[in-house]
């Protein structure tokens, strides 16, 4: 599902450069651990990763494309239609609804609108149904604005929406951080489940070892990045 | 694909923020508003002097300048600096291209409002807006040395009725004047409403105004000569001199030649225009004030976008993050770009229309207070050729004073990415 091989990244010409991978792979449907503390060049992986960034050197192939010999519109039309992000905080668009929000990929993806409305309930139904089997009760908190809502039932809308119309990968950058360890765990449970009900690839990306155990492999994003962006004084 | 998501995106973010976004609409509004009611004013007041007469051919007075004699004659402004006599008129009434004479005669008032001295030709020939002849909404035109005819705005302020008794005063204004209260006038008839001058007219005929002053020499009572109003009918009334003489010809073909020939003539010096050739030289006169008032309301508008911009600007900061949101989603910057556009046009274009909405509620609203005081009748109707090009001007200004926000945003959204660096 993702292969980096030879990627160079420098933020500009001439910096020490933030990212020096010779090789990394992960395998479709795979579950890995990436364990990357801050100044470990986390954020630009994840740029490379979805498009946003592109390296100086190498590739970046995800799902069999090499992103840098896309444009960077068909970049941006890529990651729509392929990946799912789930971020630390603040995932969602402040003044939608929580049934908006979920939707928001499957306004610029056609492949996954069209997915998500080939549901049996069709696309409303489908944001309906991902809601609630992220342990949400929709009538409950279908009405309210979303800045009204616990971090907590945040991050289970914000993965809702990395889910519908089934891209074929999910990176989830420390989604789990600003939860208490209860919530932590019945998180991940739930994310397992629908990552694996859509056949997707997980990335998730944290600094807390503690996770993990559940997942099928634990790289540190250390070990695989020869650079040593953090002493470059970059943040990451 | 994605333009109606933008556009709802910003629409939904723009209500999310309603009290700034409203505040700019407002601003914007208020600008239009302005700019719209100069422009109304500026048109009505032109159509409105335009209307005001209609089928006279010329005017005639003592030698003056074109535009101070249109004003004193048809438009009851300043005053004339000297008189024309009865023989000339009757020189210019008996020219053989002549169809039709209105002899004026101006210089008396009733509180405030001018007196006019005419015959009844001044009911047969007098034309205003297309071509519109006189009308009385009650009575009958004046007959008798002291009858009056007053315009329907005289009427309506003073509220008089027909029967109503009046007393001219010598000279114009609207205090301390002396009154010819010993001839009082007696009102036969009251004109429908023309939009014109004439509504704030009294008119009486020309031997009225010989009769109130038949015992008065320069301007003042003379002493110990009094003549009653029974006594003064029995005189010779004819004028000795009047104010000015509209003119309708035979053929307007002759026009240029009978004003050629008749401010060439000898007896006297006198002066005749064409009404319309004088409008345009006032114009000529008005148009630097108009386009000083152009280029103020410019800068409203100006002022009212660069509000909108400034609001837009102070957004993007506190939506950075928003913006790494819709670019996970898989946005693309010129997306970002067209939030940030679409949203300075939302707010113009709904800034426009509560701006025309605010012309139009003002208009019904300040009608009769301007009409009163201005003469001037502002009517309801749809937006001109003009407005409409003035609001597609400001609709396409607002839309690029979106830009340099949107390319801010756009600039940002490259250099963050899917993650606001902190």
């Amino acid at each position: 599902m993702i292969g980096l091989t030879d990627v160079v990244f420098r933020w500009r010409p001439g910096d020490v450069p933030t990212l020096d991978i010779p090789s990394f792979s992960v395998a479709a449907g795979e579950r890995v651990f990436l364990e990357g503390p801050s100044g470990s060049g986390k954020t630009t992986l994840l740029n490379l990763l979805g498009g946003v960034a592109v390296p100086e050197k190498g590739s970046v192939r995800v799902d069999g494309t090499d992103l840098a010999q896309l444009a960077s519109s068909a970049r941006d039309r890529f990651r729509a239609e392929h990946i799912g992000f789930i971020f630390q905080m603040f995932n969602l668009v402040p003044y939608l609804s929580v049934e908006d929000n979920v939707v928001l990929p499957c306004r610029f993806s056609s492949v996954r609108r069209e997915r998500a409305s080939d549901q049996p309930h069709g696309l409303v139904g489908e944001a309906a149904r991902l809601v609630s089997a992220m342990g949400l009760d929709l009538a409950e908190i279908g009405g309210r604005a979303v800045s009204a809502l616990s971090v907590g039932q945040q991050q289970r809308v914000a993965a809702a929406r990395a889910l519908i119309g089934a891209p074929g990968l999910v990176i989830a950058d420390e989604p789990t951080s600003a939860l208490d360890t209860d919530s932590r765990t019945a998180f991940l449970d739930l994310l397992f489940k629908e990552t694996t009900a859509i056949g997707a690839t997980l990335v998730f990306v944290s600094h807390d070892r503690s996770l993990s155990g559940s997942f099928d492999r634990s790289v540190s994003l250390g070990d695989i990045n020869r650079a040593r962006p953090g002493s470059s004084g970059v943040a990451a | 694909m994605s333009a109606p998501t933008i556009a709802r995106l910003s629409v939904l973010s723009l209500l999310n923020r309603r009290l700034t976004a409203g505040l700019t609409v407002f601003a914007v509004a208020v600008s239009v508003f302005l700019v719209l009611a100069v422009e109304k004013v500026r048109t009505e007041a032109r159509a409105s002097f335009a209307d005001t007469i209609s089928g006279t051919d010329l005017i005639v007075g003592a030698r003056s300048g074109a535009i101070q004699l249109l004003l004193y004659s048809v438009f009851r402004i300043g005053n004339a600096t000297n008189t024309v006599s009865w023989r000339s008129y009757l020189d210019v009434a008996k020219r053989g291209d002549v169809a039709w004479t209105i002899p004026m005669s101006l210089g008396d008032s009733h509180k405030g409002f001018r007196v006019l001295g005419t015959s009844t030709a001044y009911f047969d020939h007098f034309r205003y807006g297309r071509r519109t002849p006189l009308a009385l909404a009650e009575g009958r035109r004046f007959d008798d040395v002291f009858d009056a005819v007053l315009g329907a705005e005289v009427a309506r302020t003073l509220g008089y009725r027909l029967g109503q008794s009046i007393v001219i005063s010598h000279g114009i204004g609207s205090g301390g004047l002396v009154g010819h209260d010993d001839k009082p006038f007696v009102v036969v008839g009251i004109l429908e409403r023309t939009g014109t001058p004439v509504d704030r007219t009294v008119h009486v005929s020309l031997e009225g105004i010989e009769a109130i002053h038949i015992d008065w020499r320069k301007g003042a009572k003379v002493p110990g000569m009094t003549i009653t109003a029974d006594e003064v009918r029995e005189m010779d009334l004819t004028p000795a001199t009047i104010t000015a003489i509209m003119v309708g010809l035979k053929s307007r073909l002759g026009i240029f030649r009978a004003q050629r020939e008749i401010s060439r003539y000898r007896r006297e010096p006198l002066s005749a225009i064409l009404p319309g050739v004088a409008l345009e030289e006032l114009w000529g006169l008005t148009r630097v004030a108009e386009t000083a008032l152009g280029i103020v309301t410019v800068f409203v508008v100006a002022a009212g976008l660069l509000g909108m911009m400034t609001m837009v600007f102070a957004s993007l900061g506190e939506r950075r993050r928003e913006m790494a949101i819709l670019r996970s989603v898989g946005a693309r910057p010129t997306h970002i770009m067209g939030l940030f556009v679409a949203e300075s046009a939302t707010l113009t274009v709904v800034g426009t229309a509560l701006g025309t909405a605010f012309l139009y509620q003002a208009i019904l609203a300040g009608r009769p207070f301007v009409e009163a005081e201005f003469g001037l009748f502002l009517p309801i109707s749809p937006p001109t050729e003009t407005d409409l090009k003035i609001l597609g001007a400001i609709v396409v200004a607002g839309t690029a004073a979106g830009l340099p926000p949107a390319l801010l945003a756009y600039r940002r959204s490259l250099a963050d990415g899917m993650t606001v660096r902190t």
